[in-house]
């Protein structure tokens, strides 16, 4: 018998063990959209992370390094520069004590003997008219001690002072201060003793702080001076209360469910910025997303299928040794309905449409690079589903019922977000955007029953934001 | 054409062409495995695809011991078990050998059996002598192991075996008018 074991065996193995059969097509689409998902959200999970990070060190060392050299005794220069001049080749230079700063051709210094505290301008490549016409530069001789001011620790500190000289005009510009009087490039003499006037130095004073904290930062300082006589808003003379964006946003939806199950979505807005102030700003937005998710469908059918055998007596006889019964048997299978259960899965995709309120408030910026931290809401309202039916296939089936199983979607739904971001000035007009948000959802995205739980998901939008 | 471990390192970098192509060398074979253990071609295409999407997931737990196609295999012949209990609904017979003698077939009964008629033999089985049969036979596992795989008994696994030898002898007897006196 075991050899018969042995040789049903063999048979059935030595021919099947190889055996090869060539899969459905639906098969490796369904298996390389599942590694494209799968990629995707590793992708933007990634990019997200690394953004992220790369804000957070900006930050973190770009203030580290200021602190280094903003201690007493630092002077701070700064490059002239023209209206079409590159960006990149405009520097700054920090300097210790008692530095003499290289002296160039075109610039022109009053007030030598204050070798300690004297505005000390560098300049590269002036060619061209200047940018910015600062009026009439105004020359104060300053005795030494005047020129010094107290920091919150009581040391007294060399005064730092930048400002911008134009070849061209060879005009000499000097900014000094003292305890009662201080002249401004552009500015009449300020007195301490009249209220508004000293109100404008403190204003002025606060950007002084600003320079000495931020050293390399000092570009675009100059719209610190905004509102005053005789400096623009801004180095690109566009400053504009509104501006203009558009954003795509890919965004891995954590479902927290059980399965820990993860969903795409891709979003388009156009949005539109309102800037009152510096630094703060509104955004508004107007767009659609595009959401996959699975399609479930319970599948119930019965199909004729063999459920067992028995052995048939067809004959007997009596054993005349042992006077027993000896039965001649015969297997017989016995097939009944039997009842089967498989779960479909289909494709789904919803369009929402996107309208959404944002703050933002920006946090640094140096040169063409700005960070800002970002919050809002975006209402999301269901315009379109795409379900399409489960496909099943078999000839065999009886009592086929197909049980729909798709959690519902809601109709709408509200999310809060926030993130940091960070602006990267192309030109004078054009501005691309990264922002890293994370997003939670305060309702559910299917009804209830399907998924007690809110979920929440990290996007990366991406977009250019245009100043007409 | 990329060697074993070329392939699986290419697939782990997310490569398409790689992942693709890993697919294509494997899916035929393992499509062969995975009609043994379903109803229909159906039912295996839908092992199959979970069996792969879990593959090129856990992927970067294969340590390059062993072959890749035994690995992979291991993957689909578990998706298929857990895909069978999940949505079968399978009887667990007693245990209850039958005497039935089994009768050694001649070579020339082998070779006129096709392949597609002793796979249909074997889908044919009832569900439980199947997945026993499948895993003990063809893919060598023990009656522990399949004991632990099933949730069921060494006994019952043992005993489903003997069914499923004997269903099978005779329907290959019958199919073949093979005398068993």
């Amino acid at each position: 018998m075991e050899e018969g074991f042995n040789n049903i065996d063999d048979l059935l193995r030595n021919s099947l063990d190889d055996y090869q059969a060539q899969p459905s097509a639906k098969v490796w689409k369904a298996v390389s959209r599942s590694l494209f998902f799968s990629g995707m959200g590793k992708i933007i999970i990634l990019i997200s992370g690394i953004a992220v990070l790369s804000v957070a060190a900006y930050l973190y060392w770009g203030y580290s390094n200021v602190g280094e050299t903003s201690g007493s005794n630092v002077e701070a220069t700064e490059i002239g520069r023209t209206q079409n001049e590159d960006m990149a080749s405009s520097e700054t230079a920090v300097e210790g004590q008692n530095q003499t700063l290289g002296k160039e051709e075109g610039i022109y210094y009053e007030n030598a003997g204050l070798s300690e505290n004297d505005v000390t301008t560098n300049n590269n490549n002036l060619s061209g008219k200047p940018d910015h016409d600062f009026g009439s530069p105004q020359v104060e001789d300053v005795p030494l001690a005047e020129i010094s001011t107290t920091d919150k620790t009581g040391e007294v500190n060399d005064v730092i002072v930048t400002t911008m000289v134009s070849a061209s005009v060879a005009s000499n510009v000097t900014i000094q201060t003292n305890t009662s009087q201080k002249v401004y490039p552009g500015l009449p003499r300020l007195s301490e003793e009249s209220p508004m006037e000293r109100m404008a130095i403190k204003t002025l004073d606060a950007n002084y702080l600003f320079y000495q904290y931020n050293p390399i930062g000092n570009i675009n300082e100059r719209t610190q001076f905004k509102g005053l006589s005789g400096f623009p808003d801004h180095d690109y003379g566009r400053a504009k209360l509104f501006s203009y964006g558009v954003y795509v946003s890919p965004e891995v939806i954590f479902m927290n469910d059980e399965a820990k199950t993860r969903k795409l979505q891709l979003n388009f807005d156009a949005v539109t910025n309102y800037k009152p102030t510096k630094d703060f700003y509104l955004q508004g937005g107007l767009g659609i997303g595009v959401s996959q998710d699975d399609g479930r469908y319970n599948v119930d059918y019965e199909q004729y299928d063999s459920v067992g055998y028995y052995l048939e007596v067809n004959s007997y006889t009596i054993d005349p040794v042992t006077g027993k019964p000896v039965f001649k048997t015969s297997i017989e299978n016995v097939y009944d309905t039997v009842a089967y259960n498989k779960l479909s899965l289909t494709g789904n995709r919803y369009t929402y449409l996107r309208l959404s309120g944002f703050m933002g408030y920006r946090v640094h910026y140096a040169k063409s690079f700005s960070v800002f931290v970002k919050g809002g809401l975006t209402y999301s309202i269901l315009v379109n589903s795409y379900e399409p039916n489960p496909e099943f296939s078999n000839g065999d089936a009886l009592n086929l019922k197909i049980t729909k199983e798709t959690a519902q979607r809601i109709n709408d739904t509200w999310q809060a977000s926030v993130g940091v971001g960070f602006n990267c000035r192309l030109s004078n007009s054009v501005t691309l955007t990264g922002e890293p948000m994370f997003n939670y959802y305060l309702r559910p995205v299917y009804e209830r029953g399907y998924n007690a739980k809110n979920p929440y998901s990290l996007g990366l939008k991406l977009g250019l934001l245009f100043k007409f | 054409m990329y060697s074993e471990k070329e392939l699986v390192k290419e697939c782990l970098c997310d490569n398409a062409k790689a992942q693709e192509e890993f697919y294509k060398r494997y899916a035929p074979k393992m499509y062969g495995v995975c009609l043994r253990f379903a109803k229909n071609r159906m039912e295996a295409d839908d092992i199959l695809q979970e069996g792969f999407i879990k593959a090129f997931a856990n992927l970067k737990s294969f340590r390059n011991e062993g072959s890749l196609e035994g690995w992979v295999r291991r993957t689909i012949v578990n998706t298929a078990i857990n895909h069978v209990k999940k949505f079968a609904k399978y009887k667990k017979d007693l245990d209850i050998d039958t005497a039935e003698p089994v009768q050694k077939m001649s070579s020339s009964v082998v070779d006129t059996i096709s392949v597609n008629e002793l796979l249909k033999l074997i889908k044919d089985l009832p569900i439980g002598y199947k997945m026993v049969f499948n895993l003990n036979v063809m893919e060598g596992y023990t009656h522990r192991e399949i004991a632990s795989l099933l949730d069921i008994s060494e006994n019952t696994s043992k005993s489903q075996l003997s069914r499923a030898r004997h269903t099978l002898q005779r329907k290959v007897n019958e199919l073949y008018g093979i005398d068993r006196s």
